[in-house]
């Protein structure tokens, strides 16, 4: 027993020959590098999410900006404004313009019609129209036929 | 931190410091290594500090958590080192460190080589009782067994240790 007793007491003895670094060195050394290192993370996990950052501008800079947006908007927005709404006045005869008008207003409109300086007009009546004859018929000479109206002819077809 | 985080940090670091170095250092062999591992060790217990009720606690659990960086740090450069020894067909020596000029003298050697010769299951337990300043007690709270198998653990790891080192003479 005692034996053992002194062999654990050598082998203690031996493991304790050994030498070590200065304690308090590495002590201070690793301490700094730990502040250093929570200093970061705290940082790091406080930081403002980006909507929340203030920014600030000069006021010219603002304004500049502004002025270039807006005239920005009115290159773009501004020809589409035009060809939807203005320039339905100024278009060019050929445009094909279709209105859509209940039968119960086709006289008003015919009237409108006629009041206008235009050319030739072309009144497309619905696929499904049915026409049912209407007064006293009329005998008609082919000589009171030479102006024919166009719209005639698709209510024949 | 509930409490004053900072002063409870500033105590505990210095209570736990010099004993979670000295037992990283002697796994280790290197001071660079083991202050970068009580480094990581204690930035883990900045972490979860809370939840370590008192300084005892809080220096069981670095020690817990150094000596398993420094075995795995141990296991990763025994690797590689023969990793390199298979491809060089060459021995590949230890880093040179502050400390080698002293390691040089030829018993201290013996002794650190017989030391990490050792099985890791009795090398942790030595290191611990003899370097750490714990009794048998907080050892087996550090490592999760029992009283009993922390005292055999130490008794073959010091019989092992006197057989390898009376081979080698000292």
């Amino acid at each position: 027993m005692s034996d053992q007793i002194h062999e654990t007491d050598r082998i203690s003895r031996l493991l304790h020959t050994l030498p070590e670094p200065d304690m308090e060195i590495s002590k201070e050394r690793v301490l700094q590098r730990l502040q250093w290192t929570i200093e970061v993370r705290n940082a790091r996990e406080y930081r403002t999410p980006w909507w929340q950052i203030d920014v600030h501008l000069p006021l010219p800079a603002v304004v500049a900006a502004a002025a270039v947006i807006l005239v920005f908007a009115y290159l773009v927005i501004g020809p589409i404004h035009r060809d939807s709404v203005t320039d339905i006045a100024h278009a060019p005869e050929s445009v094909d313009i279709r209105v859509h008008v209940d039968a119960e207003h086709t006289t008003e409109l015919l009237d409108w019609l006629n009041s206008q300086e235009v050319g030739n007009i072309t009144i497309q009546l619905p696929d499904n129209a049915e026409f049912s004859l209407q007064g006293e018929p009329v005998l008609l000479r082919p000589e009171q036929l030479m102006i024919e109206p166009v719209f005639e002819e698709a209510v024949r077809e | 931190m509930a409490r004053d985080g900072q002063t409870f940090f500033t105590k505990v670091y210095d209570h736990a410091f010099p004993v979670v170095f000295r037992v990283v250092f002697r796994i280790v062999n290197s001071a660079e290594v083991a202050e970068e591992i009580c480094h990581d060790a204690f930035i883990r217990f900045h972490q979860r500090a809370d939840q370590l009720p008192d300084v005892d606690q809080a220096t069981y659990w670095l020690l817990r958590v150094g000596k398993n960086l420094a075995f795995n740090h141990s296991k990763r450069q025994s690797r590689e080192r023969s990793a390199y020894e298979k491809i060089y067909h060459e021995p590949k020596s230890a880093p040179e460190t502050a400390e080698r000029p002293l390691l040089r003298r030829e018993a201290a050697e013996a002794v650190q080589s017989a030391l990490n010769g050792l099985p890791k299951n009795l090398r942790e337990v030595l290191v611990l009782k003899e370097y750490g300043d714990l009794d048998y007690q907080e050892i087996a709270k550090i490592l999760g067994i029992s009283v009993g198998n922390v005292k055999v653990r130490a008794h073959r790891a010091r019989t092992r240790l006197a057989v390898v080192l009376e081979e080698k003479g000292v």
